[in-house]
């Protein structure tokens, strides 16, 4: 349960991560690093899978490109589905933890 | 995917084993190296950044085992999505392509739906009738048993009881034996039917291993002399008589004026095909006397192999017994041996000729349509050469490209097929509605055939079969590189290579049609032969029936002469009736044979005895069915049980046996009783039409009763008027008598099997030859008409040249011509070479016949003619100018 619930959330955060366009794996993964100040500590390894699975779902695809210094890397960009997803995600988590927060609040 | 912008686009993402694994591998290594440069921009030494960037990413290993696992994943299902897509569009291109050409796809979807329809009609017989198993435990160990007399199999015979109780006792090759006859009964008590049924040993269910829907079949002890009366019911007579009702078991009801009780209903699944129309089956109940004459054949029997046993085994087996019985009781054993038949060859070994000759017949016909339509698509195809190599100049694959054309054969294939099922099922209702009711009883499989899905399966895969086979050639053809050239000189020009192939296609369908309308017109003749055949009496005008005494009531056979007598005497006298007569069998019923000595002549040998077919009749019977008295007299009223017993013998039976002598006065004995010839009466049918007509003796009914007669009426009036007639009759003298349905005599010989085995074939492998008629008239038009509009150019520059519209006419002519007589000469050699699996069908016509082939090719080349004629026609009102310019 609460690996499908990380899982997802994961998912989420590629999906709003590639949101702004394409990038690479690594710029995903600094990313998410770096706005969430740390906070969201998670393995490269799960981010990668994160990556291909959303591929495998047809909501992200790749391509090799050449990267900001010149080497070899893949980009991953959102496909039409991907957004749609995206939007239908983000809703719902909204849904979700403004929730979460009333149910705190009256405690 | 489009160009990521900003990007420099490099070798997109592979979808191999290896590749998809260096690209998990390069990707990671790009984001390490990432890592590290960052964290070394940062102030870390290069070893503690590998070792900071390594810990972030987690376990290497099971990344790079997941990461490709899941790409391998995804490149499978793009694979496949790519293929139907791709697939899709093929289908989607060939349903626009067939919807524009409306004309070519009816004239293919009927042509296949005809040759698909006729073949799953057909399988779905075959099916039912020869492939599935009999509705028996293990039905491949069960044989039929016959008696034979001199080893000869055409002289076999039912066994005599004791005959069969040795059997049982001595053979060492059979689990067990069974015996069984069919029989007619009085069903019911005030106002009883006559009811066809079959009575068995008491084991015969148990031999066949048939178990009962409800209730129990027989017990031991049940077929014993004076064993109470119980009943099987059938399950279509439990239906149509009890209205499925469970509770039926253990209710009494009467049969043949005594009481008996119903004890079990079989399944639905029996049949049997023998008694085919059984819908009782009770234990044998015939008498003491019966039982112990070893010379009275009466009994059918099977017997169920043991597991070591083989057909072969059981034949030595059999003899061996019936070689000791010979020796023991030389009068009635001497000179007879046994026969062993497998059950199933003996159920439907008289149908399986017929039923394998139509299949061949209607996979004749699914070859034509087939040829038909691979030469409309090449004709199609032809047509089609610009377009198929500007699609190869933009860089479609020829694989490609045989795909797309061979989906379109395909498409049309099954839906063709689809509307072959619907011709299926309308022919298999014609089919059986053909057949008379009197042989439906001897094939029980057909009441029940129809589209089940075993037969709609065949009928698809027949028909993506034959959308290959008619796809493949037009297709490979087509998109041959040498038709490239199409392009340069738009179509016009007409290829060798494929007219060739048309033509050829043409020619194979001609000689196919003429191997099936040689078969039909084989025959048609055969048919007309039989139909001329002298039966020896006069069918027309004469109706009959079956009369049935309740044995309980007409115990004596003075009673039963008594009925029978005031019978005939009170319905010769109702208005429209003729002459009257009675019999207890009919000319092409089998009758019974006796054996006896001739008084006159020396004792022969045992085993040698003369031998003649009999039946008891009438005074009138002979006058009635119009049968010549060439010497002698007839019957009289004075020939009765008082009187010395006489016999009327036919001129077959002088020929036998009294060559030299006179036959009036003669006597002959059977041992127990003697009767002297008073008569000679000219040849009648027994049996079969076509069976040499067997020394016949004929009894005086008076003098030789039987509860049971068929009543023959000659009148002059429709069935109806006498069927009332015998009816009221019947009724006023007494209501628990039954009739058969009065039928008239002219139906009994269409519907008999002699008659029937001929003309079933004939109507079907005709409309079969008919069709595939059709359908080589459409092929050779279609041709002939191309090749026209392919050289209009040609006739145009002849006519402008001065030739003769007349000898533009000649030159199409030729062409249908020369294709007409090849198909002949090699259909005529087919339909020789097949002849000879017919022949044993046939009657009076041998299979070489050469009138037939003869009318065969006129009828094919008249046709070919009027189908070549229109096109050539048109040939000749070519404009030379619009034909000439038109480039």
């Amino acid at each position: 349960m609460q690996t499908d619930l990380l899982q997802g959330t994961l998912d989420t955060l590629v999906l709003k991560t590639l949101s702004w366009g394409p990038r690479h794996g690594y710029a995903v993964a600094r990313w998410i690093k770096d706005t969430s100040s740390g906070t969201i500590a998670v393995e490269d390894r799960a981010l990668y899978v994160s990556l291909h699975r959303l591929e495998e779902r047809g909501w992200v695809e790749s391509q090799w490109g050449l990267s900001e210094n010149n080497r070899k890397a893949k980009y991953y960009e959102l496909t039409s589905a991907g957004r749609r997803q995206l939007q239908t995600k983000a809703s719902e988590f909204t849904a979700y933890a403004l929730a979460m927060f009333k149910i705190l609040q009256t405690a | 995917m489009r160009q990521i912008p900003g990007i420099r686009r490099l070798p997109h993402v592979g979808t191999s084993r290896s590749s998809i694994e260096r690209d998990v591998d390069e990707e990671m290594h790009f984001h390490i190296q990432m890592r590290i440069e960052d964290l070394m921009r940062q102030g870390q030494s290069e070893a503690d950044a590998k070792a900071t960037a390594t810990r972030e990413y987690g376990d290497i290993s099971l990344a790079r085992h997941e990461l490709a696992s899941i790409d391998r994943r995804s490149a499978r299902q793009a694979s496949w999505r790519e293929t139907l897509a791709s697939v899709g569009q093929d289908i989607r291109f060939a349903l626009r392509g067939l919807g524009t050409r409306p004309g070519f796809t009816a004239t293919v979807l009927l042509t296949i739906a005809l040759g698909v329809g006729a073949n799953a009609a057909i399988f779905s017989v075959v099916d039912s009738v020869l492939l599935r198993p009999l509705p028996f435990t293990q039905p491949d160990r069960l044989v039929h048993l016959w008696e034979t007399f001199h080893s000869n199999v055409d002289n076999r015979s039912e066994a005599s009881y004791p005959d069969y109780l040795d059997w049982r006792a001595r053979s060492k090759t059979f689990t067990d034996l069974a015996g069984y006859h069919g029989g007619g009964f009085l069903f019911g008590g005030s106002q009883p039917a006559t009811v066809s049924g079959a009575k068995s040993t008491a084991n015969f269910f148990d031999v066949l291993g048939v178990r009962p829907l409800v209730g129990r079949t027989f017990s031991a002890g049940e077929d014993a002399i004076g064993a109470p009366k119980v009943v099987l019911l059938s399950y279509g007579f439990w239906q149509r008589q009890f209205g499925g009702d469970r509770a039926v078991v253990g209710r009494a009801v009467t049969l043949d004026g005594t009481a008996a009780t119903i004890i079990g209903v079989l399944p639905e699944s029996f049949q049997f095909a023998r008694q085919g129309g059984a819908q009782i089956w009770v234990p044998i109940d015939r008498g003491k006397v019966q039982r112990e004459q070893r010379g009275n054949h009466w009994l059918n029997v099977v017997a169920r192999l043991k597991p070591n046993a083989t057909a072969a085994t059981a034949a030595q087996d059999l003899s061996a017994i019936m070689r000791d019985l010979a020796k023991v009781y030389p009068p009635s054993n001497a000179g007879r041996d046994g026969l062993i038949v497998p059950l199933q060859q003996e159920l439907v070994g008289s149908v399986k000729p017929i039923l394998l000759l139509l299949y061949g017949a209607v996979v004749v016909v699914l070859l034509v349509a087939c040829v038909n339509v691979a030469n409309l698509l090449l004709i199609r195809g032809a047509d089609r050469q610009r377009e198929i190599a500007v699609r190869v100049a933009l860089g479609a694959g020829k694989a490609r490209l045989v795909r797309q054309l061979l989906t379109e054969s395909l498409l049309l294939a099954v839906f063709g097929g689809l509307l072959g099922l619907g011709v299926a099922q309308a022919g298999l209702r014609a089919l059986v509605g053909l057949i008379p009711a009197q042989q439906i009883r001897g094939i029980p499989q057909l009441a029940t055939v129809g589209l089940d899905p075993r037969i709609v399966a065949y009928a698809l895969l027949l028909s993506l079969l034959a959308g290959l086979g008619f796809g493949i050639i037009p297709a490979l053809r087509m998109t041959k590189p040498a038709l490239y050239d199409a392009l340069k000189n738009a179509g016009r020009g007409s290829i060798g290579g494929a007219s060739r192939l048309r033509d050829g296609l043409v020619v194979g369908e001609i000689a196919l049609t003429v191997i099936l309308l040689s078969g039909a017109l084989l025959f048609g003749r055969s048919l007309m032969r039989l139909l001329a055949i002298d039966p020896g009496f006069r069918a027309e005008h004469v109706v009959t029936t079956n009369v049935v005494l309740p044995r309980a009531n007409y115990r004596d056979a003075a009673s039963q002469v008594d009925f029978f007598r005031r019978f005939t005497d009170r319905l010769r006298e109702t208005p429209g009736m003729q002459s009257v007569g009675l019999t207890t069998k009919l000319p092409l019923d089998f009758g019974n044979s006796m054996g006896f000595y001739i008084a006159s002549q020396p004792v022969p040998a045992p085993g040698q005895l003369p031998n003649a077919s009999y039946r008891e009749v009438s005074t009138d019977y002979f006058r009635t069915l119009g049968i010549p008295v060439t010497s002698g007299r007839t019957f009289g009223a004075g020939d009765d049980a008082t009187a010395a017993r006489v016999a009327v013998v036919n001129r077959a039976f002088v020929t036998a046996y009294f060559k030299n002598q006179d036959p009036i006065g003669q006597v002959l004995t059977t041992g127990s009783d003697s009767f002297h010839v008073v008569g000679v009466v000219g040849d009648v049918t027994i049996g079969k039409l076509e069976d040499k007509i067997p020394p016949t003796l004929y009894l005086p009914f008076a003098q030789n009763a039987e509860p049971v007669m068929t009543v023959v009426v000659r009148t002059t009036a429709t069935v109806e008027q006498p069927s009332r007639g015998i009816r009221e009759v019947v009724a006023s003298l007494d209501p628990s008598a039954a009739l058969s349905q009065v039928t008239s005599m002219d139906d009994l010989v269409t519907a008999s099997a002699s008659v029937f085995m001929r003309r079933f074939p004939l109507y079907l492998v005709g409309a079969f030859a008919l069709t595939a008629l059709l359908l080589a008239i459409v092929g050779i038009y279609g041709v002939v008409s191309y090749s026209v509009a392919q050289r209009t150019r040609e006739m145009g520059i002849r006519l402008a040249l001065g030739a003769e519209p007349k000898s533009l006419v000649a030159l199409v002519l030729w062409h249908g011509g020369v294709m007409a007589a090849a198909g002949i000469v090699v259909g005529v050699g087919g339909a020789l070479a097949l002849g000879r699996f017919a022949a044993t069908m046939l009657y009076g016509v041998r299979p070489s016949d050469p009138l037939t082939y003869a009318s065969v090719a006129l009828v094919l080349a008249v046709v070919a003619v009027c189908a070549t004629i229109v096109p050539a026609r048109r040939a000749t009102r070519v404009d030379p100018a619009l034909a000439l310019r038109s480039d």
